[in-house]
């Protein structure tokens, strides 16, 4: 990316002026992308935060062998996510502090959810969660805005073969 | 532009993704580590400000009078709640989250 910066500065050699003006943007125009990014890091970090605290008692007094009380503490998330997004979900779509969910806690299902994961993921990505993760192998229908479609997965490993 | 926006930025960017760890673990330590903290979030409101508001408010006597009375009163907050949660007369809470 770099490598091309520094080329097209060297054919073009823009004036500083005109490189500001490019990356200049109105006040209205700044207005929003200052308040998109208050939302998004209030919603993604302050957001996590209060999900922990809040499912801080949903742990309290467990004890699973083998798991540490932080990794207990973030499967009270996982949960809280996994009721949200219901049993089919992709388990590695739910972040969480320092990644994805790699141990796959997200176990939790409750009904009447499609209409919700319809309005959040691509129609596309909808389909594939209804008949699986799209990391496994598999063939199914869904209903996509009033169309049944065909949808399969397949293993990366096995798409060559 | 109102100012309010640029310092919840600041504020949510400093202490959320900017607060390391290891920021974390140093603040039991010392002092070291609420300079450190106070540093990036001074930082973070000065290229909020730049970004959003121009240059016109870094020229500002009160941005600056500003800037110091909240990277004080967030640091002052932060190091007594710190404290009050380690001696456990306080829980880790979001009400202390929102009044900081």
């Amino acid at each position: 990316m770099s490598t091309i910066v520094v080329l097209v500065w060297f054919l073009t050699r823009p004036l500083w002026t005109r490189l500001k003006s490019e990356f200049a943007w109105s006040e209205a125009t700044g207005e929003r992308v200052l308040e998109a990014a208050v939302v998004y890091v209030a919603v993604v970090f302050a957001g996590g935060y209060w999900i922990r605290y809040l499912t801080s008692g949903l742990i309290a007094g467990i004890e699973k062998p083998g798991e540490s009380p932080e990794q207990i503490k973030n499967a009270g998330m996982y949960r809280l996510a996994g009721t949200i997004l219901g049993h089919n979900c992709d388990r590695g779509s739910i972040s969480f502090h320092g990644g994805v969910d790699p141990d796959g806690k997200v176990d939790c299902t409750i009904s009447g959810v499609e209409g919700t994961l319809r309005g959040v993921f691509l129609d596309r990505h909808f389909a594939e969660h209804r008949t699986r993760s799209p990391r496994w192998f598999g063939f199914g229908k869904t209903l996509v805005r009033d169309d049944i479609v065909e949808v399969s997965t397949v293993v990366p490993g096995f798409a060559s073969s | 532009m109102q100012p309010f926006p640029k310092f919840c930025l600041a504020l949510l960017l400093g202490d959320f993704p900017l607060q390391t760890s290891s920021v974390l673990e140093g603040k039991a330590k010392g002092s070291r580590a609420y300079l450190l903290h106070g540093g990036i979030h001074f930082l973070v409101l000065l290229l909020s400000i730049a970004a959003f508001s121009g240059r016109d408010w870094l020229g500002s006597l009160w941005f600056w009078i500003a800037a110091a009375v909240y990277i004080g009163l967030h640091l002052g907050i932060d190091r007594a709640y710190q404290g009050l949660v380690r001696i456990k007369k306080l829980p880790d809470s979001t009400s202390l989250f929102l009044i900081d």
